[in-house]
């Protein structure tokens, strides 16, 4: 790795995407990078802290997979806004910016194009919703931008599967429950996990 | 992956210091206080004192990060503030290890 290793993930935070979420996180610890997201943020000032995270991110993962409407039938513009503001850091920063570097992610491989057809030419990965494949994508392209060691993505889907059935006995011991647990909650439990039984 | 060293009671009398929940002792003392302090001193290279109770709870777990930082996977933190604290985080996750070990 030849910057910081912070890694701005740009994806949808309801509780039907977290599987996959929660795969991406893991996969950035197990990869011995940072994650960063919107959650830090907080909701004031929010959208002058999501740039300051995203000036910190030498790396980008965006899912564009839940741009659809959503319940009062309006679409979700926030991902194509961050992955916008993260394309406007590279294009137009210092030279530490315009070394950027970001995966764009979507459940089907070209299907981008039917509704951000000006990323025609990106090369997006796609992960067909599921979490392992997920895993594959983002360590795969994490690994062609580190130069250290890591797990192959079998080992780490397997130890993904291990993590998710103590999950919820994790939150036991701690007093949590799954209503109760915050993502700095379950941020911690997660890289903890990774650091007693991987490093 | 890095060494856990448990403090743990011996069948018989005393304390014993072995790398792994069921590995060999490696050490035996008379008092658990000199156990941990082995336990530390061996810890001290990188790794995880995992320290139970007579009972075999664990009482707690101390991390020791590898001067050399030889570690397999160097984990980063995420810059966010959990409410939990890192020692029980570790107790946690070394307790249900234990309990999923044995069930």
């Amino acid at each position: 790795m030849d910057n910081n290793g912070n890694v701005f993930i740009n994806c949808p935070f309801d509780s039907e995407y977290s599987p996959l979420f929660d795969a991406i996180l893991f996969t950035v610890f197990c990869c011995s990078f940072r994650p960063r997201c919107a959650y830090e943020a907080g909701d004031e000032d929010r959208l002058n802290r999501i740039c300051a995270i995203i000036k910190e991110c030498d790396y980008g993962i965006h899912d564009l997979s839940r741009t659809e409407l959503n319940a009062e039938n309006l679409p979700r513009f926030n991902m194509p806004l961050e992955l916008g503001i993260f394309i406007g850091a590279k294009r137009f920063g210092g030279s530490h910016q315009k070394k950027k570097h970001y995966l764009t992610l979507d459940t089907e491989k070209y299907r981008y194009l039917k509704f951000i057809s000006d990323l025609g030419g990106q090369d997006p990965k796609e992960h067909n919703n599921d979490p392992a494949e997920a895993i594959k994508r983002v360590r795969n392209w994490l690994k062609s931008h580190s130069d250290g060691s890591m797990p192959g993505a079998t080992a780490i889907q397997n130890h993904y599967r291990n993590y998710l059935v103590q999950r919820l006995n994790l939150l036991i011991e701690n007093n949590l429950t799954e209503e109760d647990a915050e993502y700095s909650d379950t941020t911690s439990i997660m890289e903890a996990w990774v650091d007693f039984h991987l490093s | 992956m890095c060494k856990k060293i448990h403090v743990a009671k011996a069948k018989n009398d005393g304390w014993v210091v072995r790398e792994g929940r069921k590995a060999r002792p490696t050490r035996t003392f008379k008092v658990k206080t000199d156990a941990v302090r082995a336990a530390k001193k061996m810890g001290h290279s990188g790794g995880f004192v995992v320290i139970h109770n007579a009972d075999g709870k664990i009482s707690e777990v101390r991390r020791y990060k590898s001067a050399t930082g030889n570690e397999k996977v160097h984990v980063q933190s995420a810059p966010v503030k959990s409410r939990l604290s890192k020692p029980d985080i570790y107790r946690a996750i070394a307790t249900v290890e234990m309990k999923t070990a044995v069930g």
